[in-house]
């Protein structure tokens, strides 16, 4: 009898920390966002991000939205990046990491600042990689620092993020990843395609001078780069060479 | 705190621009304000638009859906991606982001937050609207607000509201 109550215990348990789990991985079909995106889906909850505000909301069977709540951030949030349980918030002055409750509340883990710029960021499970773009971007609060760059932070643990490697870029805007390969908008300049296998050396596989790229969305099997005046689309199969697809271009 | 607004084109004007400014920004997020006219909360379905000024790009197979700026979403159907295909375009003033959950898109429209069954592209319906999720009022310039935003043109009419977009080379800021 004292066993049967132990296991029945154990699949109370069992059960318990399945439910849980099924918060943030339920069967929801979501899509998905380019780098710059401000507006994210992780599991029943929607997240948006203003300059100053982040808000949740679950997202109820019918479609409807029950606010939930909202956390004052400092100035100047620009993007939010979803990995799993965790929100990535790139703002001018920095990085910060959240990681998402059972319930769907955000809880802050750690911040990393960095010089004012413009910066979507994107992550795996080892690395965040931040673009700064300041050469033409806002120098509203706070003097300019000299440098458009590519910055790779060491997120392992997410409490504590450590700056791993900074590369100079010209006009980084959104990124993405695909395994060990990033892709790095930079606007008029175009697309850089980056070997990230060792993050201490970064170098460019290709890169693409003749498309203005403003974000990127990394498909399996597919690039979809956003220009203001256009939506490419590039097979990725072989970084060196990117294949044209398709335009669109109305 | 000292707060003021300084507006270039007076400036220019009257050569009295209160502090100098440092480089003015080719491209910054920042607001834009949005003009009354009183269909601002309508949602629509509309024939496919030309592309003037994309922000966001979202995916969710096999549509594509790009924002345009401050006016509504480009929809593609990207099924054959050697041929995509323009299929709509979804008006939504004064929007700026959206994503997609079970069929349902979410979107702000001005200050409300939406949510639009896109399940049948011919037969949309507004399932959810919370209104004024985002604070930014009306006025000849966005309250509480510390940043660039586009200068109010008053020939367009009376400002109902503000969202925020990436904007080009502002002349109206508010440190």
């Amino acid at each position: 009898m004292k066993y049967l109550g132990a296991i029945f215990l154990c699949f109370a348990f069992l059960a318990c920390s399945n439910d849980s789990a099924a918060t943030l991985n339920s069967s929801s079909s979501t899509g998905q966002g380019g780098s710059l995106a401000r507006f994210t889906v992780v599991g029943d909850y929607l997240y948006t991000l203003e300059v100053t505000t982040l808000k949740w909301f679950k997202a109820e069977e019918n479609g409807g939205l029950t606010p939930q709540g909202e956390i004052s951030l400092n100035e100047g949030q620009e993007t939010i990046f979803p990995l799993d349980n965790l929100l990535f918030l790139g703002s001018t002055s920095g990085m910060s990491i959240y990681e998402i409750s059972s319930t769907g509340e955000p809880v802050f883990r750690s911040q990393i600042d960095h010089v004012v710029g413009c910066d979507p960021v994107v992550a795996n499970d080892e690395f965040a990689f931040v673009t700064l773009r300041i050469q033409s971007c806002a120098g509203l609060f706070r003097p300019l620092a000299t440098e458009d760059v590519l910055n790779i932070y060491n997120v392992q643990d997410i409490q504590n993020p450590n700056p791993v490697a900074s590369y100079p870029m010209n006009d980084p805007r959104g990124v993405g990843l695909a395994g060990d390969v990033l892709f790095l908008c930079e606007g008029a300049n175009g697309l850089k395609v980056l070997d990230i296998s060792d993050v201490n050396d970064v170098s460019t596989i290709s890169q693409l001078t003749n498309i203005h790229a403003n974000d990127v969305i990394v498909l399996n099997d597919k690039l979809l780069v956003i220009g203001p005046e256009k939506i490419i689309q590039y097979d990725y199969s072989d970084p060196a060479n990117l294949v044209l697809i398709s335009e669109i271009n109305l | 705190m000292r707060i003021f607004i300084c507006c270039c084109f007076f400036a220019l004007l009257l050569n009295a621009c209160i502090q100098e400014r440092q480089t003015i920004p080719a491209e910054v997020i920042g607001l834009a304000p949005i003009y009354a006219s009183d269909d601002w909360q309508d949602i629509q379905i509309l024939a496919p638009q030309s592309i003037e000024n994309l922000g966001k790009i979202y995916y969710k197979s096999p549509f594509i859906y790009a924002t345009e700026r401050g006016r509504g979403i480009h929809i593609f159907d990207n099924t054959d991606p050697a041929q995509p295909k323009a299929e709509a375009f979804l008006q939504i003033a004064g929007n700026s982001d959206l994503a997609i959950r079970n069929g349902i898109l979410y979107a702000n429209n001005v200050n409300d937050l939406i949510g639009i069954d896109i399940s049948d592209l011919a037969d949309i319906e507004v399932v959810e609207r919370l209104a004024n999720i985002y604070q930014v009022t009306g006025s000849d310039f966005p309250e509480n607000y510390i940043g660039y935003f586009e200068c109010v043109d008053p020939n367009l009419g009376q400002v109902v509201g503000w969202f925020e977009t990436t904007i080009r080379e502002p002349e109206c800021w508010r440190e």
